[in-house]
């Protein structure tokens, strides 16, 4: 057989039925159907959480646990099994909470789950992805950006952009790392069609 | 959850850029490194999740490289590589058919011309991948299966039968299947064996050296030598690239790409001047379509593009 992942994920789930996937089969589950939901993710939280500065924790509780569930058995509906994920999280969490915030509560009982069609975020074309990411840079605070830029685009290697920036190579390495992390939260954080936050 | 809960998640994603950005810098990244990061990474899910999130945006990124962030880049390369990938694909079908039904006895050789693939089905149940300008001849009895890789590569899924060993002979060394895919590259004065999973056993033609090799193993046999390296995920995955027909350059010098190029295409790319040679790029092309790479080139690093008689001749 030929192999792609596809045919691997197939031939996985026809090997133990109603057993997990593998790692390798998790990581590129959770690459491709999980992560694009971010944005709709981020969104549904927002609306049910106040609390701002625990969203990042509570993304990553979210992520967390449907991927330790993936390794044990593969989720049918990608997407209705985060958010049902995202829904227990955020009702273990009013639990845990000294104080209740009884707004995210009483929310909770309301906040639907958006619907399982597939969304215009997987339909984007390369294309289109391609200026998203572009833009996306763009946004990026500016040495972190033209760091980014000189080593992605222009492929400096980090001494070089050292040199061209005029700032320590760990100075470089630091805003590299900066620029990822900014350019996931555009990059899947935020809506394919805005450029702002919703 | 698990006992490294109390790690925030904005630390954790701060270790995960870190160990990614440290990676990237393939020169300085070695084996004590990968395995500090998969040690990590075990710890919990939690670092996972956030490891692969980034890891991803830099995949996307990547794409930014080569193809297409430039302006004056023309639109819609991208979905032209996609294109010539899947004709490549049709390709392989069509040599599958032509191939796939049963070896001869004998020994029977089979042949790829430049910018072909092939996939040999065995009958009993093994395949073998033939990549472009290579030819692998095949013999089996009772007792043995056997295949000389006289050039070229070739990437093997074999089934494993302890009574009927699968081996494989090249100019520099032996290689015995021990159950397992793996793909080999035969050169004039080396063999390259990548181990992708079970295991191999690998052995100079002098017989004085060998080594077994795990997945992820990149073993160099020379006359008399083996030398082992460790190959990353990632790694693995873009060498292995050209059984999708894709070739996947990261901070390649664009004399070593040309020469990948060169391999798949009866158009020569030459690059006409050393310092053009020394450039460096990064990004995924399909592996017939040079003249999506010498847009790259040309876009990226201003070259002038001449096309004459089957060559493509960059230059400043």
């Amino acid at each position: 057989m030929v192999e792609t992942p596809e045919s691997n994920r197939e031939s996985a789930e026809a090997r133990n039925q109603g057993a997990g996937m593998s790692a390798p089969e998790a990581k590129l589950w959770f690459v491709r159907e999980v992560l694009p939901l971010e944005a709709a993710l981020m969104q549904y939280l927002r609306h049910n959480w106040r609390n701002e500065s625990d969203l990042v924790d509570i993304r990553q509780d979210v992520y967390a646990r449907v991927f330790a569930a993936a390794l044990q058995e593969i989720p049918h509906a990608t997407k209705a099994f985060v958010f049902a994920t995202a829904r227990n999280t955020l009702i273990n969490r009013v639990k845990h909470e000294r104080i209740v915030p009884i707004e995210a509560a009483s929310d909770l009982e309301l906040g639907t789950a958006p619907s399982e069609d597939p969304g215009p975020e997987r339909q984007l074309i390369a294309r289109d992805e391609l200026r998203r990411l572009h833009d996306a840079v763009q946004r990026l605070p500016a040495r972190c950006g033209e760091a980014f830029t000189l080593q992605q685009v222009e492929g400096l290697s980090r001494r070089e952009i050292a040199v061209h920036m005029g700032i320590a190579e760990k100075t470089v390495k630091r805003h590299l790392e900066d620029a990822v992390r900014a350019l996931a939260d555009i990059v899947y954080g935020e809506p394919a069609n805005a450029r702002k936050r919703p | 959850m698990s006992a490294s809960e109390p790690e925030t998640a904005l630390r954790i994603e701060e270790r995960a850029a870190e160990w990614l950005v440290s990676r990237q810098d393939t020169r300085n990244w070695c084996e004590t490194d990968q395995v500090e990061l998969d040690a990590w990474l075990a710890q919990s899910v939690a670092r996972q999740v956030a490891f692969y999130r980034l890891e991803a945006t830099l995949d996307r990124a990547e794409r930014l490289r080569a193809l297409g962030s430039s302006p004056r880049f023309p639109a819609g390369i991208w979905p032209l590589v996609l294109k010539a990938a899947a004709a490549l694909s049709a390709v392989v079908v069509i040599g599958f058919a032509a191939t796939g039904y049963f070896l001869a006895p004998e020994g029977t050789v089979y042949q790829t011309s430049i910018g072909n693939r092939e996939i040999l089905s065995l009958n009993d149940g093994s395949q073998i991948e033939l990549n472009t300008d290579s030819a692998l001849r095949i013999a089996q009895d009772g007792a043995q299966r056997k295949a000389w890789l006289e050039k070229g590569e070739a990437f093997f899924q074999i089934k494993h039968d302890p009574r009927r060993p699968f081996v494989v002979e090249t100019g520099n060394a032996t290689v015995l299947d021990l159950g397992t895919k793996f793909s080999l590259r035969e050169f004039a004065d080396r063999l390259e064996v990548t181990l992708v999973e079970g295991s191999a056993r690998i052995e100079t033609k002098d017989g004085a050296h060998s080594a077994t090799l795990k997945p992820g193993d990149f073993a160099v046999a020379r006359a008399n030598t083996i030398r082992i390296t460790r190959r990353s995920d990632q790694q693995l995955a873009d060498e292995l690239g050209w059984r999708r027909g894709v070739l996947t350059f990261r901070y390649t010098t664009l004399a070593e790409a040309a020469a990948e190029f060169n391999r798949y295409n009866r158009t020569q790319i030459i690059i006409a001047d050393p310092k053009v040679a020394q450039l460096t790029i990064y990004g995924a092309f399909a592996a017939n379509d040079v003249a999506s790479f010498a847009d790259a080139a040309q876009a990226y690093f201003k070259l002038h593009v001449n096309n004459r008689d089957g060559q493509v001749v960059l230059s400043r």
